[in-house]
C-alpha cells in the first residue's frame, strides 16, 4: 500500500527507486518469454490473414483484406504519384490507435502517434527485403492488392513491437480463394503465379474457382519476419528492453526502436534504428545485438510456421 | 464518400476477392448448413484494455466485441443543453466503431463512420443511459468506446452486452444489468429465428433488437429495423422470443461478475 501510495504521488521519483535497485514493474520484465510475446494466427474470420499480438499489456489486431486491380491502372498511378514503395508493391498498411485502447487517444482523425506508427510500419516492411511481390500477380493483366489494418487494443508501451508482429503472423497466415483468369490468345500464363489458366473464352474478368479451393501467397518469404525491439537508455548505464508505457515517459531516458528482418533463407539483419534523445554508441551497439538474438527467439516462438 | 486524408489509401479501387463471380455457370455454393437451433454462449473477459477505468470482451459465436470506459471527466459545454441539467447528473457518450476487417460480408470497412454506425451508438447510448446511477456523478461526463472485432450477426446485442460489462468493471452503478438479443426474419419466412454469430441466418429483409433489464423486468431499448412496416403484433411476437434469451445471458453475465470477485466477497449478491 505505501509502495502503490508513494507511486501515485511521485512516480518519477518511485521508478527511479525502483530501477536504483535493479527493478522493473513492467509486464514484460517477468521473463525472458514475456518480451518476446505472444501471437494468436487466424482468430478473425472476417480477415483474409489476421493474428492478435500479446506483449506485456499491449495487443494489437491485424487483419489483411484482399482485392484485385488491373495491372495497367495500378503501374500508370503508381508512376505517376511517385508513392511510397510499399505502396506500389500492392500493400495498403494502416496503424490506428483508436480510443478504446487509452485514454490518450481521441475520436476523430488519426493521433500523430497513429501516423508515424503507420510510417515506420511501411518504411519497414519496404526496406526489409522480405516481401515478395511477385506472389500477388494474378495472371498477365491483373494483381492482388493487399489491405493490411492493425488495430490497437490496448496500449501500454513498446507499440511498433507488438504492431509488427501482429502484423508479420497476419500476412504469414494469409488464405485466399483460388482465382481463375481469362485465357488470352497465344499467352504463356505458366509463370503467372498461383493462378489458374481458365478454358473458358467468355470470361472478361477474373473469377473465384468454383471448387471453393483456397491457396496461401507467400507475401512474406518463408520462414521470414519483420520485427521491432525497443529499448529504454537511462543514464547510459541501463537498459530496459521492451519497456511499457511508464518506463516509456521516464525522464531523461532515450528510447531505441530497432528494426530487424530476416529468417528462413535470408540472414536476419539490422534494417534500420531510430533513436528520441541521446544514447552512447555502445549502447546502441548492445541494443543491436539484443534486438537481432530477440528477433530469432520470436522466429521460433510465436512467430514459428 | 469524404476522403481521408490522414491515412494511406489505395492508388486504385480495387474488388474485393469475396465479392468475385465463381468462374463458369456453376451457381454459389449452399451454405454448410450451420445448425443454428443450437443455443450458443456467451464467452466474457474484462480488464483485457490497462489504460481505462473498466473494459470488457465478449465473444458470442464468431462474433467479437471490446468495450472500454473513459471518465468520469469533465463534462462537455453546451449552449442547447439547460446549464442546471447539465450539472445535476453525468453525461453518457457512447462511441460505436466496426474494425476495418470486422465485416464477413464482401467488402471492407472504412475507417470513417456511417450512418450504421452512429445509429448504433445512439442505440447503445438510449439503452444504456437509463440503467446507470448518472445522478450520482453530477458535472461529469462518461465515455464508453466499442470496437467491433468481428460481426459474424447479432452484433449489436453482443455490443450492449459487452459495454454492460465494461460499465460494470469501471465500478458506475447501475440500476440492472441490461442484457440484448437479436431476432430476424429472412427474406420470404413469416418466423421470427434468433439470430447466432456464426453468420449463418445475419442479413435478413428484418431484425429486432431487445435490450432488457431482467431484475427490473423492464424493456431498456428496442431497435427495429425492416425493409416494410411490420405490425404491432409482429414486433410483440419479436419481443416475446428476445425476452427469454436476453434472461440467460442476464444469469450468464451475473455469474461471471460473481466469479470475478474475490472469494471471502462471493456471498454478496449482485442486483
Amino acid at each position: 500500500d505505501d509502495a502503490a501510495d508513494w507511486n501515485l504521488a511521485a512516480p518519477a521519483e518511485f521508478a527511479k527507486a525502483l530501477l536504483a535497485n535493479r527493478l522493473r514493474l513492467a509486464a514484460t520484465a517477468a521473463s525472458p518469454s514475456s518480451r518476446v510475446g505472444h501471437v494468436t494466427p487466424s482468430c478473425l474470420g472476417g480477415a483474409a490473414g489476421s493474428a492478435i499480438s500479446v506483449l506485456g499489456n499491449t495487443k494489437f489486431a491485424c487483419g489483411v483484406s484482399a482485392s484485385v486491380v488491373e495491372l495497367s491502372a495500378a503501374g500508370t498511378a503508381a508512376a505517376a504519384a511517385g508513392c511510397h514503395p510499399l505502396l506500389a508493391a500492392g500493400v495498403v498498411l494502416n496503424a490506428d490507435l483508436p480510443p478504446v485502447c487509452s485514454r490518450a487517444f481521441r475520436p476523430g482523425p488519426p493521433s500523430d502517434l497513429a501516423q508515424a506508427l503507420t510510417v515506420q510500419m511501411s518504411d519497414a516492411l519496404a526496406q526489409s527485403g522480405c516481401l515478395d511481390a511477385a506472389q500477388l500477380t494474378v495472371g498477365p493483366r491483373h494483381r492482388l492488392q493487399l489491405h493490411v489494418d492493425a488495430v490497437c487494443l490496448s496500449a501500454d508501451g513498446s507499440l511498433p513491437d507488438a504492431c509488427l508482429l501482429a502484423v508479420s503472423a497476419a500476412l504469414a497466415n494469409l488464405c485466399l480463394p483460388r482465382l481463375v483468369v481469362p485465357a488470352d490468345a497465344g499467352h504463356d500464363d505458366s509463370n503467372s503465379g498461383p493462378s489458374v489458366r481458365s478454358t473458358a473464352a467468355a470470361d472478361v474478368g477474373v473469377r473465384r474457382c468454383p471448387s471453393g479451393e483456397q491457396f496461401r501467397p507467400a507475401v512474406l518469404r518463408p520462414g521470414s519476419a519483420v520485427i521491432c525491439t525497443s529499448f529504454v537508455a537511462i543514464d547510459n548505464d541501463q537498459l530496459l528492453s521492451v519497456p511499457d508505457g511508464r518506463e516509456e515517459a521516464l525522464p531523461g531516458a532515450a528510447i531505441v526502436r530497432v528494426f530487424t528482418a530476416g529468417g528462413g533463407d535470408l540472414a536476419v539483419r539490422v534494417v534500420s534504428v531510430q533513436m528520441v534523445g541521446e544514447a552512447a554508441s555502445e549502447l546502441v551497439g548492445r541494443c543491436c545485438r539484443e534486438a537481432v538474438e530477440r528477433h530469432a527467439a520470436c522466429l521460433a516462438g510465436p512467430l514459428a510456421r | 464518400m469524404p476522403l481521408d486524408r490522414y491515412r494511406n489509401t489505395a492508388l486504385v479501387d480495387g474488388i474485393d476477392v469475396r465479392a468475385l463471380p465463381l468462374a463458369g455457370d456453376s451457381p454459389a455454393p449452399a451454405s454448410q448448413g450451420k445448425q443454428q437451433q443450437q443455443q450458443q454462449q456467451h464467452w466474457f473477459q474484462r480488464r483485457l484494455v490497462q489504460d481505462t477505468v473498466g473494459s470488457g470482451y465478449v465473444e458470442f459465436g464468431d462474433t467479437k466485441v471490446l468495450c472500454s470506459v473513459h471518465g468520469p471527466m469533465e463534462p462537455k459545454r453546451s449552449v442547447l443543453t439547460d446549464a442546471g441539467a447539465e450539472q445535476s447528473r453525468a453525461q453518457l457518450q457512447v462511441y460505436y466503431k466496426l474494425a476495418p476487417f470486422a465485416s464477413h460480408q464482401a467488402g471492407r470497412v472504412s475507417y470513417l463512420p456511417d450512418e450504421t454506425e452512429r445509429r448504433a451508438a445512439s442505440f447503445l447510448q438510449d439503452t444504456l443511459a437509463p440503467s446507470l446511477r448518472l445522478d450520482r456523478l453530477p458535472k461529469s461526463r462518461i465515455e464508453l468506446h466499442c470496437l467491433v472485432l468481428e460481426d459474424a450477426g447479432c452484433c449489436l446485442a453482443t455490443a450492449v452486452n459487452c459495454a454492460c460489462l465494461a460499465l460494470v468493471d469501471a465500478g458506475l452503478e447501475m440500476y440492472d444489468l441490461v442484457t440484448a438479443a437479436t431476432v430476424c426474419r429472412p427474406v420470404g419466412a413469416t418466423d421470427w429465428q434468433l439470430e447466432v454469430g456464426d453468420g449463418s441466418n445475419s442479413g435478413g429483409s428484418s431484425s429486432v433488437t431487445l435490450a432488457y433489464m431482467r431484475s427490473l423486468r423492464q424493456v431498456a431499448g428496442m431497435l427495429v429495423e425492416a425493409a416494410e412496416p411490420l405490425q404491432p403484433r409482429e414486433v410483440s411476437a419479436a419481443c416475446r422470443i428476445c425476452e427469454d434469451p436476453c434472461k440467460m445471458t442476464h444469469s450468464s453475465l451475473r455469474q461471471f461478475l460473481l466469479d470475478c470477485l474475490p472469494a471471502d466477497d462471493r456471498t454478496a449478491k449482485i442486483a
